[in-house]
């Protein structure tokens, strides 16, 4: 039983012990500090909103008033024309083909990656200090490799993708498979470090090589929380699709731009109920996974972060 | 398998020379970064600008996803209150599956270009995520202090905010720090449709073809997002005590 916050705290640059929100409770000193804190974020607050005001030209355009209300006027009167909705129907196949293709491409780089970044690979078995000197630059400089990615925003490796590739409907899978692949590595290779090392101790011990040790040694007790982490991705990467898909990629993302565009308030509509569908059902999917109706091996516990 | 064949990716294109080309000569573009036009104020000036959108945004979100998260949480005894409840479940759901960069664009309908619109779009999308994931707090915890107040007379709300908030608050504290640290990474993308902040820089400078600028907007995001979570792992410590 894997509890997904859990697995999410890996994601945190930050070393140290993987702490969900669970686990803490308020201490002696919290009173104090926080109050500090509070302070603090109130003048943050305060002086954020004060830097925003300050225009010449007023906040509130009423000019627009009249194109906002006929926009929420349309809630109840959708664009049904079969023609829109067959359309609707494909970009929604399109984004959800981008989630998975996604999904699968960044666990395929998790996979690999993981046990390049992890230190049970780069452990050293001989205390030589030029040997060890040579290890501990590996693992540094695989775990700088994947803090790039990682660090910048998958609409930002879209517009990226974009300028080289044109409007291509991989751009959007890539882009997600980029940084999302770059974060399960790190935290497949956190799991790898934290499992229990005894069974591949013993396999490295009777000569098997590092690779296989860890095939056969470590990847069966991962297995469960690695599953649980993937789809918890795959729920993430759908969100993800929709905003791609507005950078240009295609689908959902890019039908509700063009709707935008053209001011076609029914069609937003439309398409805006296509997106609540799905987000209802990747939500209804992950809490049924999470209640342990699902099968044994995919069961996560713990409420969903949400990405 | 059927997503494959439903995208039909053209793989030819990715390999071709045109597409390597081109990849080089982005590479070669954004390498050396160069210092957007308007120099060290322009980006520090955009940089706090996106630091200030991701406080506002994360602001409106735990204030609103608070008072909805009560109404939303499940258990509602009353047909009236179970209604209730489904409704606010019904508005979390639509507003946090419409992707910030939407809410943005409809939110400039009504007010100015800048970053107070980004921040609201934000704080609109993190209210829907953050007021389920408090709603879920509020379900999973001890239900017999409120009970207990309310048996006595108090009012539901007084009996929430006195019995239920302070239980939960170190949850709702840490999920609002994270949110936190998402919002911050999130502000690129209403930026990119025009509110403001980095994102916004950085989609002018794409669209003007200043790509050794854009190298420096994008190092300038990493270095806000590692300050915020610098700063939300700093409150988390000091909250833990």
């Amino acid at each position: 039983m894997t509890d997904l916050s859990v697995l999410t705290s890996l994601e945190a640059s930050a070393t140290g012990a993987p702490t969900g929100p669970r686990a803490r409770r308020p201490g002696r000193r919290w009173r104090v500090s926080g109050r500090a804190w509070l302070v603090l974020w109130l003048v943050a607050l305060v002086w954020s909103f004060l830097s925003f005001l300050d225009k010449d030209y007023g906040v509130v355009n009423l000019a627009g008033l009249s194109a906002f209300a006929e926009f929420w006027a349309h809630a109840v009167r959708p664009d049904i024309s079969p023609d829109f909705l067959r359309a609707t129907l494909a970009a929604s196949v399109t984004t959800l083909a981008f989630g998975v293709l996604g999904t699968v491409l960044s666990i395929i780089i998790g996979v690999v990656m993981a046990p390049v970044m992890s230190q049970t690979l780069w452990a050293s078995a001989s205390a030589s200090g030029a040997g060890r000197a040579l290890r501990a630059g590996g693992l540094a400089l695989s775990r700088l490799s994947m803090a790039l990615p990682r660090g910048v925003h998958e609409a930002v490796w879209g517009l990226l993708l974009i300028t080289v590739l044109g409007r291509d409907p991989l751009v959007g899978v890539i882009a997600i498979a980029i940084p999302f692949g770059a974060i399960t590595a790190k935290v497949y290779a956190e799991l790898l470090d934290e499992a229990d090392h005894e069974p591949y101790e013993l396999l490295r011990a009777g000569g098997a090589s590092r690779a296989s040790a860890l095939c056969y040694g470590l990847l069966p007790t991962l297995l469960p929380s690695v599953t649980s982490y993937a789809f918890y991705r795959f729920e993430c990467s759908i969100r993800s699709a929709v905003i791609l898909g507005m950078i240009g990629a295609g689908g959902l993302g890019l039908q509700l731009t063009l709707a935008f565009q053209g001011l076609q308030y029914a069609q937003m509509w439309t398409l805006i109920y296509a997106l609540v569908v799905l987000g209802a059902l990747i939500d209804h999917w992950g809490a049924f996974l999470r209640r342990g109706d699902g099968p044994r091996r995919w069961q996560l516990s713990g409420s969903s972060p949400c990405c | 398998m059927a997503s494959v064949w439903h995208l039909a990716p053209d793989l030819s294109r990715w390999f071709s020379v045109r597409t390597t080309q081109s990849l080089a000569r982005l590479v070669d573009n954004m390498v050396p970064p160069r210092l957007p036009s308007g120099g060290w104020s322009q980006l520090v000036s955009r940089s706090v600008e996106t630091l200030q959108m991701s406080i506002v945004a994360i602001t409106i979100a735990s204030v609103l996803g608070l008072l909805v998260a009560l109404l939303a949480a499940r258990g509602g005894t009353t047909p009236a209150r179970r209604a209730l409840g489904w409704t606010a479940r019904l508005v979390l759901l639509l507003t946090r599956a419409v992707p910030p960069p939407v809410w943005a664009l409809l939110v400039l309908f009504v007010i100015f270009p800048g970053p107070l619109p980004g921040a609201i779009a934000l704080g609109i999308y993190t209210f829907g995520i953050l007021g389920r994931l408090f709603a879920e707090v509020v379900e999973e915890f001890d239900q017999r202090p409120r009970e207990a107040l309310t048996e006595i007379g108090a009012p539901p709300l007084a009996s929430f905010a006195y019995a239920s908030v302070p239980a939960a608050a170190g949850q709702f504290i840490a999920y609002s720090l994270y949110r936190w640290e998402v919002t911050a990474r999130e502000t690129v993308i209403v930026g990119v449709v025009g509110a403001g902040g980095l994102g916004r820089l950085l989609e002018q400078q794409r669209a003007g073809f200043d790509y050794p600028a854009m190298t420096t907007t994008i190092l300038a995001l990493i270095a806000v997002c590692i300050l915020v979570d610098a700063l939300s792992i700093a409150v988390r410590s000091s909250l833990r005590g």
